[in-house]
């Protein structure tokens, strides 16, 4: 009863998590890019058009089921490519100039879609199949994707690109007196952010059942972007964290009617105050602290 | 007849009518211990700058190990070998004492980022190597024990000397100093001109220091050259340069300058 009623939000919290932690890679290597949301959106629009146009009728019959990891593997593959195109020059921007260059990014391709036909312009895509009768169904697409994303998340810490993506972002000056080329870097941990954005989206098409310009809102970025700061930036952790706490509080505060925007921005002030490594630096100092 | 390793012609650096370096020509010899001193805001730092890459040269050659490397990213030039340590420290302080010495180390990595991902055999005999020679590393200066701990928990001269050892990681040919005695007590700067003539022997460096104190500069090094106002005014062996009358008047003042006979 539980599991059903509650369905929707469990899977919405594993998807803003995966969300949160696309923009948690560039974070890593100091780079606050807002472009995930853009990316999502391209991956979703890829995923409803293969699964409602009539040119892809043929692909839908021969594939059936399989079709939804062809849909991600194309989304991910468009995503990283759009990313590399978007992440050179912009990457050459520092600091809030990069942040500023990534929503315009986003701002564009919203007006693209708008215009294009493929997307079906200002109402979008509708009636995308969904392989799962209940919303809960939904958590064989993206739980997986967070097991895996997770795991990838705790090696990427310990491997040579990881360090250099960490030394980046304590200092970027010493990291190339250091020998490491920052922009190469830079635009990799970019990339990996995008991809993973973008199979996010495609695995949301079908969720969400309707795909148009609203998924890539500027409040969206800044949600996701909430989460991985909530939550924390620098632990693997961080942003399923952060995406279960903001989530979840509007739901949880529903009886408090519109006084829960209220406290939703209560909790957003306070945590920027008191915990600067988020829910999980507060989890980590608890623990030391216990061990001492 | 020893082999060149970094060769200044006319190197001059202006910032906007400020000409912080102007017209310094020095060339630094294999296995030298090259001394860069000078008053403040004399413009070593900036010098060391346009060394390492960081910052562009105005006008003037830079060459190291026989090759043109102006315009090359500051990244190439470490590559090449040339390591440097901040006088303001610059450690990657958020990460651990470890992760600073092997962060560095990318520069010989010979693994894929998926093989490194899946921690493919290749890919764990290669973290192996690096840790190992991390250790090396920090056991040398003294850190072994903190490998763990944040870099940013660490008390100044540790930081100075975590700087030092990080800096080694890229192997370097040529090792550059910027005022590594600064802030250290008496005792912790006696030693280290024996750490400094000791890492020389051991990895077969040539070193080029920037160092405002005047004993230990002129026991240490080979040969200094002294920048006032940007300008080279004097360069030779300790003992030339303590007795170089520009040099008195700029910088040492009576006190430090060899006695006349």
């Amino acid at each position: 009863m539980f599991l059903e009623n509650y369905g929707f939000l469990i899977v919405a919290i594993v998807q803003q998590a995966l969300l949160g932690m696309s923009l948690w890679y560039p974070l890593m290597a100091g780079q606050l890019s807002l472009a995930s949301i853009g990316f999502y959106s391209l991956g979703g629009y890829i995923a409803a058009i293969m699964g409602t146009s009539p040119a892809f009728a043929a692909w839908r019959e021969a594939l059936g089921p399989a079709l939804y990891p062809v849909e991600w593997l194309i989304a991910l593959a468009a995503s990283a490519l759009l990313g590399l195109a978007v992440g050179i020059p912009a990457l050459r921007l520092r600091g809030i100039y990069l942040a500023l260059a990534t929503i315009a990014f986003v701002q564009v391709l919203n007006v693209v879609v708008l215009v294009l036909d493929v997307t079906g312009g200002a109402v979008g895509l509708f009636g995308i199949p969904q392989p799962f009768e209940s919303r809960l169904g939904y958590l064989w697409f993206f739980g997986p994707l967070l097991a895996v994303m997770l795991i990838f998340s705790a090696r990427l810490t310990r491997t040579v690109a990881g360090r250099s993506f960490m030394a980046i972002r304590e200092d970027e000056l010493a990291a190339q007196a250091m020998g490491i080329p920052t922009t190469f870097e830079k635009v990799r941990a970019f990339v990996i952010g995008c991809g993973l954005a973008g199979v996010v989206g495609a695995m949301s098409a079908p969720f969400l059942n309707t795909w148009n310009a609203r998924q890539s809102s500027f409040d969206a970025s800044v949600a996701c972007l909430a989460y991985v700061l909530i939550g924390g930036a620098r632990s693997v952790w961080g942003p399923l964290l952060g995406a279960a706490l903001l989530v979840a509080l509007p739901e949880v505060l529903r009886p408090l009617k519109d006084a829960r925007l209220i406290m939703n921005g209560i909790v957003l002030v306070v945590a920027c105050i008191y915990l600067p490594q988020g829910i999980a630096g507060l989890l980590a100092s608890l623990r030391r602290r216990e061990a001492a | 007849m020893s082999e060149t390793i970094l060769q200044l012609d006319g190197v001059s650096r202006s910032f906007g009518g400020l000409m912080a370096v102007g017209d310094v020509s020095f060339s630094v010899q294999a296995g030298e211990i090259f001394g860069l001193i000078g008053p403040n805001g004399a413009g070593k730092t900036t010098l060391f700058n346009l060394v390492s890459g960081i910052t562009p040269v105005s006008a003037g050659r830079i060459g190291f190990l026989g090759r043109d490397i102006l315009g090359l990213a500051p990244h190439k030039v470490a590559g090449m070998g040339m390591a440097r340590t901040f006088q303001n420290i610059r450690l990657f302080a958020g990460m651990s004492v470890l992760d600073n010495v092997r962060a560095p180390m990318q520069a010989f990595s010979r693994t894929g980022f998926f093989s490194d991902l899946l921690g493919l055999p290749a890919s764990r005999a290669q973290e192996a190597q690096i840790m190992a020679t991390a250790m090396d590393l920090l056991n040398l200066v003294g850190l072994g024990a903190k490998a763990r701990a944040a870099a940013s928990s660490l008390p100044y001269g540790e930081r100075r000397r975590l700087e030092i050892a990080r800096a080694l990681a890229l192997r370097p040919k040529l090792l550059l100093l910027d005022e590594p005695a600064a802030g250290l007590n008496l005792a912790e700067k006696a030693e280290l001109s024996d750490f400094i003539r000791d890492l020389r022997s051991r990895f077969d460096l040539t070193v080029l220091i920037i160092e405002h104190h005047v004993p230990l500069v002129m026991g240490l090094c080979d040969r200094l050259a002294v920048l006032n106002f940007g300008r080279l005014i004097c360069q030779g062996r300790p003992e030339e340069v303590r007795c170089d009358k520009s040099v008195i008047d700029a910088y040492l003042g009576d006190s430090h300058a060899a006695p006349r006979t």
